[in-house]
Parts: structure tokens; sequence; C-alpha cells
């Protein structure tokens, strides 16, 4: 009795407890929630506490007529999203670190601005551009090929896929980039003094040493590709394309059936199952790339290699690449918000330019709580995931709570379970809950929970990075010089991290902004956010509107960003930094 | 003042348990420093550690100034912030987004608490000038050298005036000269403020400099606990004799006791040796190691007029270092090092005798 008091003394009343209490409710939950759609997909019905467990989807599931042809898509769209980002990543990250192309800078700043654009719009700009009944590059071919439709489609898998890759060839070429970085020159100057010319240092050396860093992103983006919905949604869904991703969101959205839980549950296993087997092969691949990487002493430069007049044809790579990556798809969104209606350029098109989609934009916005949701949407996921992984990371680095390295796993789990199940998996505990929390389904809370999660392993290895970095014994000091556990937190750990939790705070609050999958997945008219309204503007035909809306969000976004590094300038050296 | 009865500690080192403390008692008294000494790994930072209630321990007690700060029996654990102890890290752990000031003042505001600030502002002066860093107040910690840093730390442990200053490894990380420097003056420090320390450190140099009273550390237990001057000249383990300076080792079997008290005379390769052992640890027969240390050795040009203890060898290296010359003399196989003043004019190859004081050779079982 005495000896459970001595212990309740020591442990209950540390100060540090309430954080240990909040890391293991934050992992308990990711737990929850994964667990949530092995057990749906197991359940008959609507979601329910009693209901029986039987294997009634899987079968449902393995007998539909569509799932061969979905399995083949899904796969498809899978490898060649990986082609294509490695194609434009690898070549990209080459020339921008390692050689004397000019504009380099420009394109790295480029490169970062593309988070400005989401995703989606991207796509809807594509659209634009190439549906075979109005795109604007259809119309001008047909000048000289006389075909009444087309003569270029975008609704396929080929489309898919180029789009998926071109949208996911951002993370690609920062993690190749930091191999190629990572490169000790010395390496490439040895083989050089033993006779290598500039080509073959770069494929006996440079290549072999960047592989990992390849690989690894290359299973990081068939992760992401094969659970990617907005692509395939607005791509494929029309014309009755499917992949797993959009069947997971149709069998539970879809306008002409009833929902069916069990069977978008099953889907999203038959993801996760894969993801999370790569997951293993990722962090394996990780690790040997780090092992290459050199931790090199200061004040060493890294020698550019001359390109002579192929410079120029490295320049025109890149910049046909932010053409069709950024440069065509946002001209022809802001083409589309300016016009009544759709229509190919020409003059009587110049005639008909108006602020009409702006208009009703702006009465939408101000109608509505759009605004005020997206805003607390992207603040509560920032302040949620950096505070949550800062949590993670102390805990892990710093304390020894058993369990702690079930911890770390958990917190890396997100990234390998796709996004599209998390949000399924907060939807039905959503209805789950309908009775006890009935306010939870549809709220903007489910919109934050399930983002917030989705964000906190990039966070936490970023936090996790920097906290490596500071020595536990400044800590230590302060716990000598008198002050708790959660003092030296406030008083050491904090202001030494700034610039990192600061850029964290950033990146995820432009994440859940651009973020559309799970705003859509989890609609109602309450937790309507500028993605989700742009989107059902656009798929409703409203698509001079929801362009305006989408030049309105890239803006306001743009200055907020631009205010902030001005305001932080620390902010910029931290970005560059990764 | 500072009182360890029985600590234990155990590690988990990937799966498997490192026992780095065990069983290790010992007491400090007050205006004492005591020094922990031993190789990297041999448990000294845990224990240090422990005291400062950084690591829990797995069984023993803590008394500090007879209050309780751990007790493995009933679990009791005074946190770190509630004991009053004062740390010098081996890295400093000088915060670097503070100013010196901030940094001197900052367990004033959190050990003291209310405390007006004219009174911090006068704490903080006192420190800094205990330490010589008068005027050096709002210096951003970023812009210490190393010796800067480590007064700063030494003045943020001594500002709240603790019961104890615990150092762990505080000169390791200085170079040879401020090395020095420091040590005079944290030894200048200890007369003037009569501190208690508990030292901990791997440096016999310092160990002996410094301290009171000396335990020689190895695999998590104490092998010898005594005065400089005891554990340098007595060791009571090949070990220790080692460890501590350098040592030459003879080993033999005890073969009689001299009649003349503690004298004892060991068989050796080089030949009868007399010197001095415990009774309680020695019995005929035993193998048994004389440890001699290279100074205590007395070299000799020509034949000396006494027998007993006397070796004849021949000079095999010779390495004049200004005070003194180190020389390595051949006796047979065996190759002793000695330590003579640089003003002898020697020879390689020269033939000298080598006089073993019987009082400075020191008998120890071998260790099994």
């Amino acid at each position: 009795m005495v000896k459970v008091l001595v212990w309740a003394r020591r442990n209950l009343l540390n100060p540090e407890m309430p954080l240990f209490g909040l890391g293991i409710i934050a992992a308990a939950t990711i737990c929850i929630l994964v667990a949530i759609v092995l057990w749906a997909s197991f359940m008959k019905g609507l979601p329910s506490f009693g209901a029986p467990w039987s294997l009634v989807n899987y079968l449902d599931v393995f007998s539909a007529s569509m799932l061969p042809q979905a399995a083949l898509n899904t796969g498809i769209v899978g490898f060649g999203t990986v082609f294509v980002s490695l194609s434009l990543a690898v070549p990209m990250a080459w020339l921008i670190q390692c050689t004397n192309m000019p504009g380099k800078r420009i394109f790295l700043t480029f490169m970062f601005l593309g988070i400005l654009l989401p995703g989606f719009l991207v796509i809807i700009g594509w659209i634009m551009l190439a549906s075979p009944d109005i795109g604007i590059i259809n119309a001008a071919l047909r000048v000289f090929i006389p075909v009444e439709r087309g003569p270029l489609s975008i609704y396929n898998i080929p489309s898919i896929a180029l789009l998926q890759g071109m949208a996911l060839s951002a993370n690609a070429f920062f993690m190749v980039s930091g191999a190629f970085l990572a490169i000790d020159p010395s390496h490439e100057e040895s083989a050089e003094v033993s006779g290598a010319n500039r080509l073959q240092n770069l494929r006996r050396i440079a290549l072999p040493l960047i592989m990992p860093a390849v690989v690894a992103s290359a299973i990081y983006n068939f992760m992401t590709a094969v659970s990617m919905f907005e692509v395939a949604a607005l791509l494929g869904m029309p014309k009755g394309i499917w992949v797993f991703s959009t069947l997971i969101y149709d069998y539970v959205h879809g306008e002409e059936t009833l929902p069916n839980y069990g069977i978008s549950a099953v889907m999203g296993v038959l993801i996760m199952v894969p993801t999370l087997f790569s997951l293993f092969f990722y962090q394996r691949m990780l690790k040997k790339s780090h092992r290459f990487a050199t931790v090199t002493g200061k004040g060493y430069r890294r020698k550019t290699v001359d390109l002579g007049r192929w410079k120029w044809v490295g320049f025109g790579f890149l910049v046909f690449v932010f053409l069709i990556k950024l440069v065509l798809p946002f001209f022809a969104v802001l083409w589309t918000s300016l016009l009544p209606r759709v229509q190919m350029p020409s003059l009587e098109a110049l005639q008909s330019i108006g602020l009409a989609g702006y208009q009703e934009a702006l009465s939408l916005l101000i109608r509505s709580n759009l605004v005020s949701n997206t805003l607390q949407l992207m603040l509560s996921v920032a302040l949620l995931s950096v505070f949550i992984s800062l949590i993670f990371s102390w805990i892990v680095l710093r304390t020894r709570l058993p369990g702690k390295y079930a911890i770390d796993t958990i917190s890396m789990l997100p990234h390998a379970v796709p996004e599209l199940t998390f949000a399924f998996s907060v939807l039905f505990l959503s209805i789950l809950l309908a009775r006890a929390v009935p306010a939870f389904y549809g709220s903007l809370t489910s919109i934050i929970l399930a983002v917030t999660i989705v964000r906190i392993p990039y966070t936490t290895r970023t936090i996790t990075a920097s906290l490596v970095k500071i020595h536990p014994e400044l800590e230590e000091a302060v716990e000598i010089s008198g002050g708790s556990r959660v003092t030296s937190i406030i008083k050491v750990i904090l202001p030494l991290i700034t610039p990192s939790l600061f850029y964290c705070f950033i990146w995820s609050a432009l994440h859940s902004y651009r973020e559309v999958t799970i705003p859509l997945f989890l609609n109602s008219p309450r937790n309507m956010v500028l993605s989700t309204a742009i989107w059902n503007n656009w798929t409703s035909g409203e698509k001079s509107t929801a362009a305006a809306m989408g030049i309105i969000m890239v803006f306001s976004m743009g200055v907020i960003l631009s205010i902030l590094i001005r305001a932080f300038p620390q902010f910029l050296g931290e970005l560059k930094r990764r | 003042m500072l009182q360890v009865s029985e600590l234990h500690k155990t590690y988990d080192l990937e799966g498997k348990p490192v026992r780095a403390v065990r069983g290790v008692s010992f007491t400090i008294e007050k205006s004492q420093v005591y020094t922990l000494l031993g190789p990297s790994g041999c448990g000294k930072t845990t224990i240090l550690r422990c005291v400062a209630g950084l690591e829990q321990p797995d069984k023993g007690e803590i008394h500090l100034g007879g209050k309780l700060l751990y007790s493995g029996a009933t679990g009791e654990s005074v946190p770190t912030y509630r004991r009053d102890v004062g740390m010098v890290f081996q890295s400093y752990a000088i915060w670097p987004h503070m100013t010196v000031f901030q940094n001197v003042a900052f367990p004033l505001y959190y050990r003291v608490k209310h405390i007006p600030k004219k009174e911090v502002e006068r704490f903080v002066k006192e420190a800094l000038s205990m330490v010589h860093l008068d005027g050096l107040e709002d210096r951003s910690a970023t812009l210490l050298s190393g010796g800067q840093q480590q007064r700063v730390a030494l003045a943020r442990s001594l500002v709240y005036k603790p019961s104890i200053l615990l150092l762990d490894e505080p000169l390791s990380n200085l170079d040879a000269r401020l090395r020095d420097e420091m040590r005079n003056e944290i030894k200048e420090l200890v007369n003037k403020l009569h501190l208690t320390i508990l030292f901990v450190t791997h440096d016999q140099v310092e160990a002996l400099s410094l301290s009171d009273r000396i335990a020689v550390m190895q695999d998590g237990v104490i092998v010898q606990e005594g005065s400089p001057k005891d554990i340098y000249i007595y060791p009571q383990k090949e070990f220790v004799g080692t460890f501590v300076g350098k040592a030459n080792r003879l080993r033999g079997i005890l073969t009689s006791k001299h009649s003349d008290g503690q004298l004892w005379t060991v068989k050796t390769s080089i030949g009868q040796v007399r010197g001095l052992g415990s009774e309680d640890l020695l019995r005929q027969g035993d193998e048994v190691v004389v440890l001699v240390r290279p100074n205590a050795i007395t070299l000799h040009v020509s034949k000396p007029e006494t027998q007993a203890n006397v070796v004849e060898g021949e000079v095999k290296s010779l390495n004049f270092a200004g005070a003194m010359t180190e020389c390595i003399v051949a006796k047979g196989d065996v190759l002793l090092e000695i330590q003579t003043s640089g003003l002898i004019d020697l020879e390689q190859g020269q033939k000298v005798y080598l006089e073993f004081p019987p009082d400075l050779c020191r008998i120890i079982p071998t260790s099994p």
C-alpha cells in the first residue's frame, strides 16, 4: 500500500506526467484509427458497436467484376507515377544541385512555390488545357488537324499517371537533391584523379551513391500514388475509370447506391497492406542512404559540373517542366476564372473577359464561413501537429518512458497508411459516435483530426532531427539549477529549436490549406473549406466560380507566405536547409 | 555531508543488461574534495548522476546533509530540482541563447525563488568575480571561449551556494595549458570557500592534486579508497598501482617474512626483492607482484655500498625530458622504467645499479 502511494507520488505528481499522458493519447488515437479500418472491413452493414464479424465484405470485393480491372488500373497508375516522377526529379536535382545550368536559384524558388498551387488546381488547369471538348491546346491543334474532338484526351490512365507523377516529382526532387548534396566531393575528386571523365564520374560514382535515395523516393511515391485520390477522381471517375482510392470514395459517397462502409474498408485494407509492407523497405533504404551521406566539415564547396553548351538544354528542360507543372495550368485556371463560360482564347473571348466569376466567388466567401473554417483548419492543424510531434520527439529522445520505441514507430505509421484510410476511419468513427457525440459527425474537428495525423510523421521527423542536435546536458543543467523538466522544455528546448518549429508550423498550415482528399471525404455543409468549395463548384459545373476561388486562394496564400518570410527571415534559412 | 550506501545501477544497452554500479558505498565529509577515479565505463559518472538525481539507481540509499535523497527500499526519490546540489557538466552546458548574466542568474530564479532583482545582480556579480569573469555579464554565451564557458559553468553552480558541488570531468575538454590553469583555480576556490565536492575524473594528475580523498573504481566497484598519498604510494591492488601513475611490476613468489616488522622477501626473475606488504593479505608461498614507481628507484652509476635490493642492469634507452630523464634498464629479459634527474649523464649500453628502497616497494597478491 505504502509502495503504491510512493509510486503514485513519484510518478503521477511528476510535472512531466501531463506530457506523457498527451503523448500516449495521441499515439493511441493513431492506432485506434488504423484498427478501425481493419475492424470495419469485417463488419457487415452500417457502422455500429454491436455488428457481427464476418468475411462477407471480403467475399463481396473479391467476387466483384470490376475488381481485377481496378487492381490493374491502380498498379499501372502506381508504377506510371513513379516512373514519371523520377524521370523528372532525378535530372532536375542533378541540374540544379550539381551543374552550372543558368537560373538554378530561380528554379529552386519555383520548386518551393509549387506548394502554393494545390494539386487539384493543377488538374483543373490541365482539364482546361487538354480536355477533348473544351481543352485550349486541343482547340489550337484542331486548326491543323481536322478532327471533331480531341486529338488529345486527358480522361485516361496514362494522363492520371502523368499528372500524379508531376505532382509527386517535388518529393522525389528534394530527397534526391539531399543525396546529391551529401556526396563528399572528395569521392568524385578521387575518381577524377583516377582518370574518370565527367560522364564516367556521374555513372560510376554519383549515381551509385544517390541510388538508395532514388529507390527510397520511388517506394515513397509508389505508396502515395496507389492511394492518391484527387487526380483519379477528376480524370477517372467521370469516365468510369476506377482505381482503389476512387472506389473507396464511391462506396461511401457514391450518388447511385447506398453507402457500403464494409467494402470501402476492404479496399482500404487492400491498399494498406502493401504500403505497410513497403514502409519496411523504405526505412531500410533511408538508412542506407544516410549511411552514404558523409558528415563533412565546414567550409567545403561542391564543385559544379561544367555543362558547356549543353547547359541550355538543361535550362530548356527545366523551363518545360515548370511550364507543364505550374505555369500552363495556372494560366488556364486564371483564363477560366475571367470568363463567364468556357471559351477558347480569341478576340471575341477577350471582349467577354470580366470579373463575374470573382464576384460570385467573393459573395460565396462572404456569405459562408469558408474563410474562417479554412483559417481554423490551418491554424489548428499547424499547432496540433507541431505540439504532438514535439511531445513525441521529446519522449523518444529524452525520457525513459517504457514503450517509447512504440511511440517512435507509431509516429511514422501515418506515413505508411494512406491518408484516405485515415479519412475513412475518422468518418466511420464519427458515425459510430453519432449518438454519443452528435456534433463530431460532419464537423471541422473531424477534418482537423485526420489532417493533423497525416502531418505528424513529417513534423516529428523534422523536430526530432533538430532536437537530436541539442546536448541533453543543457536540459540537465536546468534541473540542477532548480527547474523541472517542463521548465527545461520551455526555457531551453523551445528557444533553441524555434526555427524548426516555425518551419513545421508553416509547412503544416500550407499543407492543410491545399489538402482536398480528407476534407472532401468528411465533407458536410458545416465544415466546408476553400479546397472543398472549389471542388464542389467545379464538379457541379460552376467552372468560372471555382477557378476564381482557386486564384483567390493562391494569391492570398502567396501574400501571407511572403509577409511571414519578411517578418521571420529565419524561416527562409530553415527552408533552404531542408 | 553526503552518504552513498550500497548503490546499484544496471543499464539496458541494446537489450543487454550492463551492471554499471555494483554496490558502492562512501561518505564525503563537509569541506572535503572526494574524487571518483577510474577508466571510462567504470561507473563513476553514473554514481555522480545518481547523486544529482539525473539517473535512478536500482538499489541503495543516498543521503545529503542528513536528508534522504533516494532510497531503493521505499522507492523514494527527491527530484533533481529539489536536491541541494550544484553541478558542472563535462560539456559545460552553457545555454547558448542566454547571456552570461542570464546563465548565472537562472538558478537564483528557480532554486532560490522570490529574490529581489538587486540581490540577483549582487550574487551574480560575486559569482562571476570568483571565477575572474568580472564585467562579462552581457556577453552572449556563444561568444565565450572554452575556458570562459567553464568559468561560467562554475559560477552558475556556485551562485546559489549548494551544499555539495558535483564536477563531471570538468577539465577534460580543455587544452593542456588551460587545464593546469583551471585546476589551480579550482583548488584556490576550494581552499577559499571550503567547498564540498564530488569530483569525477579519469585523470590521475587531477585526482591526486585536487582531492582530499580518492576512490579508485573498476567495473562498478570501488577497489581502493584513501588519501592521494595512500593511493599513490600504497596501492592495494595491481590495478590501482598501474592506473594511478606508472609502476614497474615484478612478479614472483613470497618466500619469507623479514625479521624487522613488515618487510617481506619475494623471489622474482631479477632476484630477491624486499618490500612492504600487509599481513592480512599475504601468505608465504603466494604468487605476488611487487610494484615500484619509476621515480622511487635510485639509479647508481657505480656499485653502491648497500647490497640489499640492488640490481645490476644495462641502459637500453634514454628519453631526456629536461627536468628528468626517463630510462629503460634491462636486467635479463626484464625491462625496468626509471625516472631519474635530468642532470645525470647516461649512455646507452652503460652498466648501472638500481636500488629499490624496500619501503617504496609494494607487495600485492596477484589478482585472481
